[in-house]
């Protein structure tokens, strides 16, 4: 039968349930206090470590300290101090000491009444004074006078007391000083022990609590400094992380305090999560922005920098942008900031009388193939393609796919253009044979084939006027005559030639069909070829690829996903790929390795990058994100807008100086830069050197070398006189800098000193390590046999004394030298002027 | 099921990567280059192209200093070789780079074989 209700008995299964209870309550308390506050146990590490240290130095200072150089001198102190006591404590020194104090006293107690009675004076004074004001009678007015002769009687002798009080002050002083001044001295020995101790009981009693930065301007609260304790520290307590201190402390933290900027603005994360290292870090799933890690935190510099190129610690973001700007991502991909800039390759309207038909299709199949800095990247086309979209490029010339063979080399004009070629340093620019190509800011094509590319006629004109094919070209206009265009032509034809090429090339025309010129239009609208390109009757069309980076639609859906550092994982096309990429930075590093990998008939192009060229792109990409931060946190790039003007700006657009040369933060960094040139150099020199460029430096430059053949030095472009007067008065007149002192003042300035002793200072400090005089010295800086002929006394002056304000970068260093010895070298090098 | 919550503390299993010494050497091996290699070469031999082969002393061999000599290598750098009793011709770069960036060059040159 069963039991009733009443009378069952859930004892056991209340026992049980309370256990349960009991059990769940301890794992609660548990897990709380330990598991999810990892932050403890590092704390309390840290505080270990770093007691650990501090206890070393303190032994260390111990052990000195019990030294017998420093207990000798020690003992000595002590032995000395202990004499100025005894000193000071005998009879005659105390009641002197006494007597003043007395004296003292008394002075002050006078001062104190006299100061009254002055109180008193005044308050009547003033009353009398208010008095006289109102009405103006007479006997007010001697009433205010004979105050004020009592108030200036009362001045004086306050004035007296008080001096007689600070010199007994002085006396008491003195007689204290023996003993003050040896018990400070001997207190610093033990001084830096007190302080280790003193630190070793602060970690101690460290409190073991949270550390937190709020962030209200950014929208953020980082609580990364309770695990990595002495991120902020300078002294470093270990080399194991989290207890590293910050790496480059003075470049990062120095700039951007951490408690304005916090951590997470850089590095990214999950500044609030607090409860494991991956949770802190954003390992986890669904927190969008990761730590990002190594170089890729350069990535937050573009968050507040619009200019990073030069900035210090932002060198591989910086030369991902280089990149980007390189290889023109632009072309395809809208991305903010970037709408504008002009189209990186070449003009393609005249390409039927340019190039040779055989070559280009070469090209187009595998730009690579033809010399391997091509900036063109390989699409993958297959032969028919390939000549489809070179009969439609041709098709804007001419009707029929034609090639010019090899020339028949006449050797007398081959001589001629090589020396020419030579002389006119065409390898600065030009990449040939392995060789040159040295500026990196503007490209050059590589002459390696060119013989094989381009037909003579077509070469002839170009060198004639680059701009009139080209007229964005930064290639300046030589002004050859026509024997030397010639004679040029006939070394690049001759020289350049790339016989494999040759063989491939068509002996007759053949005509270009309608089907084929079709086929060509829709490849290259499919690939947006006229992205990077000009090409006629496509100008306006419009770019194909996706936004990297949209600006101004903060907050919607749209900036979300088109910039590209803050789309959400879950959007990327990871289908096919989704074993090996896991998260954000791994799709950008696949997708810019094998663009084409994710699914079928996708149209990007394969650039091969290298893994350098990656870093960059990927640091760069991971920084294009939708996120602002408020405008004081900003840093503007403000551009010069320098332009030249007048005959100046003819000359320099003719002759493309600032293809090398910069003036006022606009131009190359190749060759030096003229912003003061006016004050820099003699103006005799100046006009000689424009007519007829010399070398200055052997082997140039202050940053890394490059191998080239011969010397570099300034092209020799033809002036005429009247445009070397033009350059000479812009630099004179334009091309100033207030901070160098003029010729007179210099003049005046070295008057007094002696070469003798300058060159004395020279051979002291140095500089030919660096510099030659003669034949005697080093070839890092110019020579400076006739640095007297070629530099202004001022300038020379500016530059010794300080390089880096001159010459920012410079490899220079700085002496600290006084003015006088400054002026003394100034006065040698202004005496050495060479042969003429 | 209830302890498998108790992780084993990251203390004691410290991560192999040291941040703050691959930063030092990077830098050193920029500032080296900009500074240093026209006279003691790419590797630190002592043969920089730049160097005058008039002159009879060579640049030191960088590449043959142990770690124990980094704080003589650091004083060099600072206060110029003539403060070490050699030759005036490395000059005192105190004054163009902070000690911080000596330091990395110092690491830098520890790297170098």
């Amino acid at each position: 039968m069963k039991k009733r209700e009443e009378e069952k008995s859930y004892a056991l299964l209340f026992l049980a349930a309370v256990i349960l209870l009991i059990i769940t309550f301890l794992w609660v308390i548990w897990w709380e206090t330990k598991t999810l506050r990892p932050w403890k146990d590092y704390q309390e590490k840290y505080s270990d470590l770093a007691a650990e240290q501090l206890e070393r130095r303190l032994e260390r200072k111990s052990e000195e300290f019990s030294s017998d150089k420093v207990q000798k001198v020690y003992t000595d102190l002590k032995q000395a101090l202990e004499k100025a006591k005894r000193e000071f404590e005998s009879d005659a020194v105390q009641t002197e000491h006494k007597k003043t104090i007395r004296k003292l006293e008394e002075v002050s107690d006078e001062l104190k009444m006299v100061h009254h009675d002055f109180q008193k004076l005044r308050a009547r004074s003033l009353v009398e004074g208010h008095k006289n004001f109102e009405h103006g009678k007479e006997e007010d007015k001697h009433t205010t006078a004979g105050l004020d002769e009592e108030i200036a009687t009362l001045d004086e002798k306050i004035e007296e007391l008080e001096s007689r009080k600070r010199s007994y002050k002085a006396e008491i002083a003195k007689m204290n000083a023996p003993v003050a001044e040896l018990t400070g001295k001997l207190n610093q020995f033990t001084a830096d022990v007190d302080t280790l101790r003193r630190q070793i009981g602060f970690y101690s009693t460290q409190k073991r609590e949270i550390k937190q930065i709020h962030l209200p301007d950014l929208a953020r609260t980082d609580r990364c400094p309770s695990c990595h304790i002495g991120i902020d520290e300078g002294n470093k307590v270990s080399s194991v992380e989290p207890f590293t201190a910050h790496p480059g402390r003075e470049i990062f933290l120095g700039r951007h305090d951490i408690s304005r900027f916090g951590c997470t603005s850089c590095h990214r994360g999950q500044g609030r999560a607090t409860s494991s290292v991956k949770k802190g870090h954003g390992d986890t799933k669904h927190w969008d922005f990761p730590m990002l890690r190594g170089d890729d935190v350069q990535a937050s510099c573009l968050l507040c920098h619009e200019k990073v190129k030069g900035l210090r610690g932002a060198e591989t973001v910086s030369s991902g942008l280089e990149t980007l700007e390189r290889k023109g991502c632009f072309g395809c991909h809208k991305i903010a900031g970037y709408e504008n800039r002009p189209k990186i390759g070449p003009v393609l309207s005249g390409l039927g009388t340019k190039v040779n038909y055989t070559w280009e299709v070469k090209w187009l199949k595998d730009p690579k193939s033809v010399f391997p800095a091509a900036r063109m990247p390989k699409f993958g086309f297959s032969d028919d393609e390939s000549r489809a979209i070179t009969d439609y490029l041709f098709k804007l010339n001419t009707d029929f796919r034609t090639d010019t063979p090899a020339i028949k080399v006449d050797w007398g004009l081959y001589d001629k253009g090589k020396i020419l070629f030579r002389e006119s340093r065409c390898s600065i620019c030009h990449r040939s044979k392995n060789r040159g190509g040295a500026i990196k800011d503007i490209y050059a094509p590589d002459l390696t084939r060119v013989g094989s590319k381009v037909r003579i006629a077509w070469l002839k004109k170009w060198l004639r006027d680059p701009q009139d094919y080209f007229p964005k070209t930064r290639m300046p206009v030589y002004r050859f005559t026509d024997e030397e265009i010639s004679a040029l032509a006939e070394y690049i034809m001759g020289e350049f030639v790339d016989f494999d090429l040759e063989d491939e090339k068509f002996e007759e025309k053949e005509l270009i069909g309608e089907e084929q010129m079709r086929l060509g239009a829709r490849l290259i609208e499919k690939y947006g070829c006229f992205g990077c390109h000009d090409i006629k009757g496509m100008e306006k069309a419009v770019t194909i690829g996706p936004y990297l980076k949209k600006k101004d639609v903060v907050n919607k859906i749209g900036a979300e996903i088109s910039s590209i550092g803050s789309k959400p994982f879950e959007r990327f096309d990871t289908d096919k790929v989704a074993d090996k990429v896991k998260n954000r930075r791994s799709y950008l590093s696949m997708k810019l390795k094998s663009p084409r990998v994710f699914r079928d008939r996708l149209l990007m192009p394969n650039f091969g990058f290298t893994e350098k060229e990656m870093d960059g792109l990927l640091a760069m990409l991971l920084g294009f994100t939708a996120e602002e931060v408020p405008s004081w946190y900003k840093v503007r790039d403000v551009p010069s807008g320098y332009k030249p003007a007048g005959d100046f700006a003819k000359i320099v657009n003719e002759f493309k100086c600032l293809t090398c040369h910069s003036i006022k933060g606009v131009g190359g960094g190749f060759a030096p830069d003229l912003s003061f040139e006016g004050s820099k150099v003699k103006v005799a020199w100046l006009r000689d050197f424009v007519k007829k460029p010399d070398i200055i430096r052997p082997m140039l430059k202050q940053m890394p070398h490059f191998k080239l053949g011969g010397n570099i030095g300034m092209v020799r472009l033809h002036f005429s006189d009247d445009e070397v007067t033009a350059i000479v008065n812009y630099f004179r007149i334009v091309l100033v800098s207030d901070d160098i002192p003029d010729d007179h003042e210099m003049k005046e300035k070295l008057e007094n000193f002696s070469a003798a002793e300058g060159k004395e200072l020279f051979r002291k400090k140095g500089c030919f390590a660096c510099h030659q005089i003669g034949s005697d010295g080093g070839a890092v800086g110019p020579n400076l046999s006739s640095v007297g002929s070629r530099l202004r006394p001022g300038y020379l002056f500016m530059h010794v004394k300080d390089p880096q304000k001159m010459v920012p970068g410079a490899v220079e260093p700085r002496y600290n030298m006084s003015d006088q010895e400054v002026l003394k070298i100034t006065k040698y090098l202004v005496n050495l002027q060479g042969q003429k | 099921m209830i302890f498998t919550g108790c992780s084993s503390s990251k203390i004691d299993d410290p991560a192999t990567e040291k941040p703050t010494y691959r930063f030092s050497i990077k830098e050193g091996k920029r500032l080296f280059h900009h500074l240093c290699f026209p006279c003691h070469g790419e590797g630190g031999k002592g043969d920089g192209i730049h160097w005058a082969s008039a002159i009879d002393i060579t640049p030191a061999d960088l590449s043959k200093f142990t770690p124990a000599e980094s704080s003589r290598i650091f004083q060099t750098i600072k206060y110029g070789s003539e403060a070490q009793g050699k030759s005036n011709l490395c000059p005192p770069w105190q004054n163009n780079i902070s000690d911080e960036e000596i330091g990395y060059i110092v690491a830098y040159i520890g790297t170098l074989k």
